[in-house]
């Protein structure tokens, strides 16, 4: 066993792994920062989104980007839909707003049900063959994945850095309340957040299609793993649930090479519970918890 | 000169004289199963068990918060009852109490550490909790039986009487259920229910009058995770067999939905959230789908126009008809 | 009168951050007095309450209530300690009513309940059947008794402050911190506000500690006053010590309520 390439292959699985959380974990801390809600349906905007780069690449046979790009669309005019018939009630009303958005996760899921029925669908691979580095052999989708999902945080970075909006967006999510002192319309913000939101989470849905199945049950896992991203990176902490995103990813996969998946998971709960103890607000977390 | 206040400060959403005919009327339904089939009575033993689960979780919502994981501290009880009656033979009641304290242990433990934090950690972390159970049940096989689960569980028996039959342990399970919803009615109507009600309400406040908020919600999560326990092990004697399955998370979901629909502030909400949908399923005969989508439509209307359940539509109604 | 202190703050500071919101802070308050706490927006004043209160431990610093440490006990135990508080916002359970309000501040008391035990509160000094005597002597202090069966939240502004202090009263306190009592009351009810603190004081030995922005209510009220600036006491003394101290003069330059006092 040569542990140089394990080691290798383990970062860069552990890489497009934590780039997949780090994609929910970022949306979903939007959600969260924005609307105060936590969205039990984010897991099912992943498989959404999963689902549309299945029909748009395979069946409509768009190039892979134009089909994240149309994906991404849909599912922020979608969010943005669905918080304004649904959610705006529930705006104040935190903890009613989080039940109905587990009301919403269950229709989703089943009309997914209804439509595409249960069976995993596997999505034919964007490019195929291997790429050497060095020693290392990765299979090139993987590395697509990665550069696609990588050119996806540039242009997030850049929004929420650069823009009005994305500034905006940013300081609501921040500071709720200084943020609406300031006069930033946040009646806009929680559309517009909930609708960014789910759109990186179908995203990250859509990258990851190739890589993993397509079905309506795909949803369930990338949801839990967003609940421990933030709980350690600190929920209504952008950089907090990318760090803890790329970590979670990272610490998963290398202790595969040790450990079997269900023991790491427990020790991953075991250490989302120490975090809670120790430092309740998250790695990079503001605020009381 | 003020009448007795601990008297008239009825249980929010509770009942009183004037629904004795309401009370006669559960009774009747209750009884009806007896000189039904098989099938009904199976559907009244399943309601009986969910009010006795929903009860739990009511409580520990009542307390100001919401637990996404209560199907795992079934499957705790449930697993340990049944794991301790095959490996040491132990008789039903000892194996309901020693099930019912570990599952308080294993509660009490979890709740000390995310009660203190934000109501939002709290439901992630149940979440989370609820998953991490059904893995540790799914890979320990060799205790567990992993994903077969355990078969064989045999009926009741208790002090020489036997609950093999679906029409006795209905009337057990029909027991409970009253038993449960009545304890809580109490519990609602005495300083201690008061003061539960007061840190969902108004925690700062109850807080700055003496009430340990912390205190009163591990009471109300060990409580309500304990009665979660006897459910889970009531269910593994009834139907005889569990899995990681049998608990999972969208068990707890559904034990929510029954709860917010019933009515998440009254006495009466688990009652009138199981009776309502446990046998829902038979309705929709097989479309699966469009039932779980009913649920979840039901669910945010619910959410959106009588926040309080069905129980609470009495008091709406009336509040209607005086203006 | 006794007159030893009851409740000492001795040097707490407390730290956000970077950010100092209070450095050695220290003063006492004896029984039977009342003691305003004053001091320009940001001096601290909230913080400081927040420390006494439990709701904040200090990051340094003690303060201890009739000998006992209190600082960094979570607020319910500082309350069974005997120290009580208002909140500057109005809080009550708006649907219950008045009288059902006043009773859920005394839930501890009741000997025959398991709140005590539960939450650890021993002083237990009401039965089941004094409760509604109980109630009705608190809705007779605070003026309230026409307004026993309403629902707080429809009750006014200024009684719903009024019924933030009958609550605290339930808890049988021998002090009361009182968090901005006179925010938002027109001048009647301020009036009537120093009527009932005086009341407190002189029939129902009550040790009173304000904070408030009010001048002209902490003026005529208080024995004795403290001044909060950026997180430090910079003077204390009686209001006329208070009135001509150039430090509070110049703290306090040009802001309308001082000048009027």
């Amino acid at each position: 066993m040569d542990w140089s390439i394990l080691l290798a292959q383990a970062t860069v699985n552990g890489m497009v792994v934590g780039l997949l959380y780090l994609l929910m974990a970022v949306g979903f801390t939007l959600v969260f920062g924005v609307m105060r809600i936590v969205n039990f349906a984010h897991g099912e905007f992943y498989m959404l989104g999963a689902f549309a780069a299945y029909f748009l690449t395979a069946q409509a046979e768009l190039p892979f980007l134009l089909s994240l790009a149309v994906t991404f669309a849909g599912a922020v005019v979608l969010g943005v839909f669905l918080e304004w018939f649904i959610l705006k009630p529930f705006r104040h009303d935190e903890l009613n707003g989080m039940i109905a958005t587990i009301g919403m996760a269950m229709i989703l899921q089943n009309l997914a049900l209804m439509f595409f029925g249960p069976d995993p669908l596997s999505m034919p691979t964007i490019v195929r063959g291997v790429t050497r580095l060095g020693n290392i052999v990765i299979p090139t989708s993987r590395l697509y994945v990665v550069g696609f999902a990588l050119a996806v945080l540039v242009l997030l970075y850049v929004f929420l850095k650069h823009s009005r909006a994305g500034r905006a967006l940013r300081a609501v999510v921040e500071d709720f309340e200084i943020a609406s002192i300031q006069g930033i319309r946040s009646r806009i913000y929680y559309p517009l957040g909930f609708g960014l939101g789910v759109g990186l989470a179908a995203v990250a849905g859509s990258l990851m299609a190739p890589l993993f199945s397509v079905s309506p049950f795909v949803g369930s896992a990338p949801l839990l793993k967003a609940f421990i991203v933030v709980i350690l990176g600190g929920l209504g902490s952008i950089p907090g649930a990318a760090v803890a995103g790329m970590a979670l990813g990272l610490v998963e996969s290398y202790s595969s090479l040790f450990l079997s998946t269900s023991t790491a998971d427990m020790l991953i709960f075991i250490l989302v519970i120490f975090m809670l103890v120790v430092r309740p607000r998250g790695i990079l977390g503001q605020g009381e918890a | 000169m003020q009448a007795n206040i601990m008297e008239t400060q009825a249980s929010p959403g509770g009942f009183g004289k004037k629904h004795i005919f309401i009370v006669l009327a559960v009774l009747a339904l209750a009884a009806l199963p007896w000189f039904s089939g098989e099938f009904v009575q199976h559907l009244a033993v399943l309601t009986c068990l969910n009010v006795l689960a929903i009860n739990g979780l009511a409580l520990i919502s009542r307390s100001g918060q919401l637990s996404l994981g209560h199907a795992a501290f079934m499957a705790i009880g449930a697993y340990t009852a049944v794991l301790l009656g095959k490996a040491f033979a132990l008789p039903f009641i000892p194996a309901l109490l020693v099930a019912v304290l570990v599952t308080s242990l294993v509660a009490f433990a979890l709740g000390w550490v995310i009660l203190r934090l934000k109501g939002v950690y709290f439901v992630l972390v149940t979440f989370a909790f609820g998953e991490l159970t059904r893995l540790v049940l799914l890979d320990f096989a060799a205790f567990t039986g992993g994903a077969n689960g355990i078969t064989g569980i045999p009926a009741i028996e208790v002090l020489g009487v036997s609950f093999a039959t679906r029409t006795s342990f209905y009337a057990l399970a029909l027991v409970v259920a009253i038993a449960s919803t009545w304890g809580m009615h109490r519990l609602f109507t005495r300083p201690l229910g008061h003061a539960i009600d007061s840190v969902a309400v108004n925690p700062a406040l109850a807080e700055a009058t003496g009430l340990s908020v912390h205190r009163l919600q591990i009471f109300c999560f060990v409580v309500g995770c304990a009665i979660a326990a006897v459910a889970g092990v009531l269910q593994s004697r009834y139907i005889g067999y569990i899995s990681p399955e049998s608990f999972n998370t969208s068990i707890s979901v559904g034990l929510i939905i029954m709860l917010v629909i019933g009515g998440r502030n009254s006495s009466w909400g688990a009652l009138v959230g199981a009776i309502v949908l446990t046998p829902l399923p038979e309705l929709f005969r097989g479309a699966v789908q469009t039932q779980h989508i009913f649920y979840g439509a039901a669910l945010i209307l619910i959410l959106r126009f009588m926040p309080g359940g069905l129980a609470d539509l009495p008091r709406q109604l009336v509040a209607r008809f005086k203006r | 009168m006794n007159t030893s202190s009851i409740l000492e703050v001795a040097n707490i500071s407390r730290r956000f951050g970077g950010l100092m919101a209070l450095r050695n802070v220290s003063f006492q308050v004896s029984r039977g007095e009342i003691v305003g706490l004053i001091g320009p927006n940001g001096a601290g004043k909230t913080t400081a309450f927040n420390v006494i209160t439990g709701t904040l431990p200090p990051t340094g610093g003690e303060v201890r209530y009739e000998g006992r440490r209190i600082s960094g006990l979570p607020p319910s135990r500082v309350v069974v300690a005997g120290l009580a508080r208002t909140f500057q916002a109005t809080s009550t359970y708006p649907k219950e009513t008045t009288a059902e309000n006043i009773y859920r501040g005394m839930l501890p008391r009741i000997r025959e309940s398991l709140v005590g035990p539960i939450t650890g509160r021993y002083h237990r000094d009401l039965s089941a059947s004094e409760v509604d005597g109980e109630i009705d002597r608190i809705l007779q202090i605070t003026d309230l008794q026409r307004w026993a069966n309403v629902e707080a939240g429809s009750l006014p502004y200024g009684l719903q402050k009024k019924l933030g202090i009958a609550v605290a009263l339930a808890t049988k306190p021998s002090m009361l911190l009182l968090d901005e009592p006179a925010a938002g009351l027109n001048h009647e009810e301020c009036n009537e506000l120093a009527r009932l603190l005086r009341h407190l004081r002189d029939e129902h030995e009550l040790t009173l500690l304000l904070v408030e922005h009010h001048m002209a209510l902490v003026m005529e009220l208080c024995q004795r006053i403290v001044v909060l600036v950026q997180g430090e006491k910079i003077a204390e003394g009686t209001p006329g010590e208070i009135r001509g101290n150039p430090a509070v003069i110049e703290a306090y330059l040009g802001a309308p309520d001082y000048a009027h006092a």
